[in-house]
């Protein structure tokens, strides 16, 4: 945790701090208590940092770093309040017969 | 459909600010909290009108789309009263545009209800008919809150110009979710609703033209705020929640729609498979998000108990089965029966595929037992035609 720097980046971020990065999102994601924002960030963090990947031009690879950061403070923000607030589990969640597609990466 | 949606997080983040800092008075420009917020709100007008091409001056802020339709449908009418007197929507409009249409016949108003074609479409040569000289509106939604159907706006636009007739929109269930362009559609009012794009409820907006001018009688009157055409201070919390709601929808309108059509396709596909079972509404003019489908030789009501855990437990859209007795299905020339058997399911931006997969899961066993359990479906399954029983009562 120690390497990360959540200040926006002026020079191109190394393969490293991205991968760090999406793990950040990955792990933040995981902490939502509710299980349908949980399931859609974890799909979504994976879907951008794939696309993230695909980037060549330092210049959009920056910007999407120094955005992802942003989101990345917006996350931590929410998935923390999301704990705060409890409620029941939905079915899908409590039932391991129907967690097919469930993003299982960490 | 979507009877509703849950708050995105990263809309309640946006709204968060104002509970805790960001408290000032938008209308207030003596102090510095008051320009603060009202930059904000400003931004987020740019934002709700960007979504559809229009001018940020065209965006009035209202507590929902039930208000807007009732600005609109109740407004444009009374503004014009003394050289028009008519106007027209469909029989499949949410009911507060009909409730709306019915309270203006009470002041002396003409309504024509259009009927639509048994695939929920109006008809466009019975629209063009029904326009009178005294014609002032014509109402017609974008996307149906029940069977997904979206109906030819651009073509009734187009109508609606070239016979001079105001044309609203009720886009509450396509706000964000189809592509609409308020210029190319020609269209003259439109009605948002927050609550049905991941933004907080009790918020909405309409839209209105500005050049030519559309004119309205306000319902709220006072302090003049929006234009004059609704008075009130504004709710910022709500407003920025709002404008963020739609920034995310037209950032992750690709994402969105491909998540959104894929469950579709599943959902409905394993749903259609089974015996007896109907697509309620067009399948080309459908909104993936909404699915509306028909399980003959069974109780709707007995259907949904196999929901019930997962409509309770869950935030999630794919949940809001619902069975309501549908004015909507009846004016698509459904029976009874079939409008009893029928159930919607909605699916947006936080379904999952195990949801989905749980759903048909559900569903295809709990067909199967009903089935079981019915002299009905035991006589289909000899062969015997229902329509030619006489039921007679000894
Ligand atoms: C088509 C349609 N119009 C109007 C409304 C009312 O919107 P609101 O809840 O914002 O008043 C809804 C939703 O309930 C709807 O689906």
């Amino acid at each position: 945790m120690s390497l990360f720097n959540p200040l926006p980046v002026t020079r191109r971020p190394t393969k490293q701090e991205i991968q760090h990065l999406y793990h950040l999102f990955l792990k933040t994601s995981k902490a939502f208590s509710n299980y349908n924002f949980r399931e859609y960030f974890l799909r979504k963090a994976k879907h951008d940092f794939e696309q993230r990947n695909k980037l060549t031009e330092d210049k959009d690879i920056i910007n999407s770093y120094n955005q992802a950061l942003k989101d990345y403070a917006v996350l931590k923000r929410q998935s923390a309040i999301s704990q705060m607030y409890k409620f029941d589990q939905n079915v899908v969640e409590a039932n391991p017969l129907f967690h097919h597609h469930q993003i299982k990466d960490d | 459909m979507q009877a509703t949606t849950p708050t995105d997080p990263r809309v309640l983040d946006v709204m968060l600010n104002f509970f805790t800092g960001l408290y000032g008075n938008p209308h207030s420009r003596t102090h510095a909290y008051g320009w603060e917020t009202d930059i904000e709100v400003e931004k987020a007008r740019k934002h709700i009108a960007d979504v559809i091409n229009a001018d940020p001056k065209e965006i009035i802020f209202t507590s929902g789309a039930t208000e807007s339709n009732n600005m609109c449908i109740k407004g444009v009418p009374r503004f014009y009263k003394s050289t028009k007197k008519h106007i027209i929507t469909a029989q499949t409009e949410h009911k507060c545009i009909l409730n709306s249409a019915r309270h203006l016949q009470d002041e002396g108003f003409e309504v024509t209800y259009l009927p639509v074609k048994p695939d929920g479409l109006v008809d466009l040569e019975l629209l063009e008919k029904s326009i009178r000289k005294d014609t002032c509106l014509v109402s017609i939604m974008s996307v149906n809150n029940e069977i997904g159907v979206v109906q030819p706006i651009e073509e009734i636009g187009r109508i609606c110009k070239k016979h001079k007739v105001y044309f609203h929109s009720d886009c509450a269930q396509a706000y964000g979710k189809i592509p609409l362009d308020v210029n190319k559609m020609n269209i003259d009012l439109m009605s948002i609703s927050s609550h049905k794009i991941y933004g907080p409820k009790g918020m909405g907006a309409v839209y209105v033209r500005r050049r030519p001018r559309v004119r309205l009688d306000p319902i709220i009157t006072g302090g003049g705020q929006e234009r004059g055409l609704r008075s009130g201070t504004l709710a910022p919390p709500l407003i920025a929640g709002f404008g963020e709601a739609a920034r995310l929808m037209m950032e992750e309108y690709d994402y969105d729609s491909s998540h959104i059509s894929k469950l579709s396709n599943k959902l409905k596909n394993a749903l259609l498979s089974i015996e007896h079972t109907t697509l309620n509404g067009s399948p080309e003019h459908h909104y993936p998000g909404c699915v509306n489908i028909s399980f003959a030789y069974i109780e709707g009501e007995s259907l949904l108990m196999a929901l019930k855990d997962i409509a309770l437990s869950s935030g999630s859209a794919c949940t809001s089965a619902s069975l309501e007795p549908s004015y909507v299905l009846h004016a698509l020339g459904k029976d009874d029966a079939l409008a009893h058997s029928s159930i919607r399911f909605g699916l947006g931006r936080f379904t999952t595929e195990d949801e989905v997969d749980y759903v048909i899961d559900a569903i295809t066993h709990r067909v199967d037992f009903l089935r079981e359990l019915s002299p009905l479906w035991e006589m289909v399954k000899e062969g015997i035609d229902l329509d030619t029983i006489e039921w007679s009562g000894h």
